[in-house]
């Protein structure tokens, strides 16, 4: 607890030194009620089954602080700071206390990019265990997550190098029932927590030739490494591809990329082997107010085994918004989408209005339903003091398919500085 | 201009074909699509098994060497970003 408060006053006042900051601020106090029957809650993870967790907890507070800066005209930063402590075991962490520390340090020059990301994510502790781990047979409890990132990306002529290489350590703790030894019975055991780590380099290289403004070609190495488990857990993918992106005119633009793979991984297993992957982004901008886009994504491999294409997952989604009353601080809006994914049974439609009510006070509601998983409502009444400064009350509600719902209502205040 | 006009409606007749074409694989495959995603990393925070991180362009990556198709990370995502 006391790390995570220096942590939060270096990360509030200790940057303030350099000029041209941006702040950005969110707390927001939560209230949860639910009818969840199954194991595990969905937006709070906790599972009813765990031992020694207070599941019956109603109340949460989430801190978030965002601090964007720039040092020189080369080099800026970002800073992240997400807290969230609630009095229900969260978020399959067996843990009350969640802090998020994104740090991210970029170099830019013309033709240079660098970045230098630190993330560190704590759980506090708590006293049972069911995060399974991968080749870990105990259930673990994982406490701190630490991932040390470095992005390059270089232009030479019409190349350009993009190397990128992230370090993962995983600490966590699992539960062992061994002999007590200052025990006078022999045979009496007890629970002992034992401390592990788990390591992972994630490693990224890629180069790209511009063929012409709008094409490139690409070929792309993807490694990981496992530290812990020699090789059975690691990966190796090979290939590239063809990228073409295009402003059409003022109202038209579009994206896509053509690629192919070669996965190689023993825990992926051979039907992954031959990789195909197709986008197409489309945006079309009408004239103002109404915008939108239409996107589609494919991944498809190659069988050997059966000589046979066979899709892994389709997404379609299609966006369209219509601003209105756009002379207050917010404009007021209706925006309609669908998300088409069958594969992972990720089908939805959605849609939100926001409405100018009176003096700065403006209502959100929206709904977004996927047949296959859940219904959400939401609502939010949200009072503006200047387009930088705000408070608001919010409700969402999300009914999974009728076997439980959950409620979460929150007060809030934004504030940008 | 006229090139691009034309590429258009392949690319799309493409994909379309490899949708309808194909059978579908036994086991899912989860992917994140980073167009959609806005970094708010409560899918890290869910998934029960460590299986995604933050990757290249700071967005979120799962590692399909750890994944277990649990699914719950769909359900989670605020950006719809999951598929
Ligand atoms: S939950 Fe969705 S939006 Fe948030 S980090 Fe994960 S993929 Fe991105
Ligand atoms: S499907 Fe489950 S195991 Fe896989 S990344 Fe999502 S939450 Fe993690």
């Amino acid at each position: 607890m006391k790390k995570i408060f220096i942590i939060l006053l270096l990360t509030t006042f200790g940057i303030g030194q350099f000029s041209a900051l941006t702040n950005w601020s969110q707390l927001s106090l939560n209230y949860f009620s639910t009818t969840a029957k199954d194991n595990i809650d969905i937006v709070t993870g906790a599972s009813q089954n765990a031992n020694n967790i207070n599941t019956k907890g109603k109340f949460g507070v989430q801190y978030q602080h965002e601090v964007t800066g720039e040092i020189n005209d080369k080099i800026s930063f970002d800073v992240k700071e997400d807290v969230f402590y609630s009095d229900k075991s969260h978020e399959q962490r067996n843990s009350f206390l969640v802090n998020d520390l994104r740090v991210k340090i970029f170099y830019q020059t013309e033709f240079t990019y660098f970045k230098f990301q630190f993330n560190n994510r704590y759980y506090d502790s708590g006293e049972t265990n069911f995060l399974n781990l991968p080749g870990v047979e105990q259930g673990t409890q994982q406490q701190t997550a630490n991932n040390a990132i470095l992005h390059y990306k270089h232009d030479v002529g019409k190349l350009n190098f993009n190397i990128y290489t992230s370090f993962r350590d995983l600490e966590y703790k699992y539960i062992v029932l061994s002999k007590i030894e200052d025990s006078k019975d022999e045979e009496e055991e007890g629970n002992r927590a034992k401390s592990a780590s788990d390591y992972d380099i994630y490693s990224l290289g890629k180069i790209t030739f511009n063929i012409s403004d709008a094409f490139r070609i690409f070929s792309r190495t993807y490694l990981k490494n496992d530290l812990n488990k020699s090789s059975e857990l690691d990966e190796t993918e090979l290939g590239g591809g063809v990228e073409f992106e295009k402003r059409l005119d003022f109202f038209n633009s579009i994206f896509s990329r053509f690629s192919y793979y070669n996965l190689d991984s023993k825990a992926i297993g051979d039907l992954f082997t031959h990789n195909l992957l197709t986008e197409i982004r489309y945006t079309k901008r009408f004239l103002f107010p109404l915008a939108g886009f239409v996107s589609y994504k494919n991944r498809s491999v190659y069988d050997d085994t059966q000589s046979k294409l066979l899709r892994v997952s389709n997404l379609v989604r299609v966006y369209l918004k219509y601003s209105y009353q756009t002379q207050n601080i917010l404009d007021s809006y209706v925006l309609a989408g669908i998300k088409y994914n069958p594969e992972n049974n990720g089908n939805m439609v959605f849609g939100e209005f926001n409405q100018f009510l009176l003096n700065d006070l403006y209502l959100t509601a929206g709904v977004k339903f996927a047949p296959e998983l859940f219904t959400l409502y939401s609502g939010k009444l949200e009072y503006y003091f200047s387009s930088l400064k705000s408070i608001w009350l919010k409700t969402e509600y999300t009914d999974f398919n009728n076997k439980s719902g959950q409620n979460i209502i929150s007060l809030g205040s934004t504030l940008i500085f | 201009m006229k090139f691009t006009k034309k590429i258009i409606p392949w690319l799309f007749l493409f994909g379309i074909l490899l949708y309808i074409g194909c059978d579908k694989v036994n086991n899912p495959q989860y992917n994140i699509d980073d167009t959609s995603c806005n970094e708010c990393g409560r899918c890290i925070q869910i998934c029960p098994v460590d299986a995604i991180e933050f990757g290249p362009n700071s967005k979120a990556v799962i590692d399909q060497t750890k994944c277990n198709q649990c699914g719950r990370c769909i359900t989670i995502c605020p950006k719809d970003a999951i598929y």
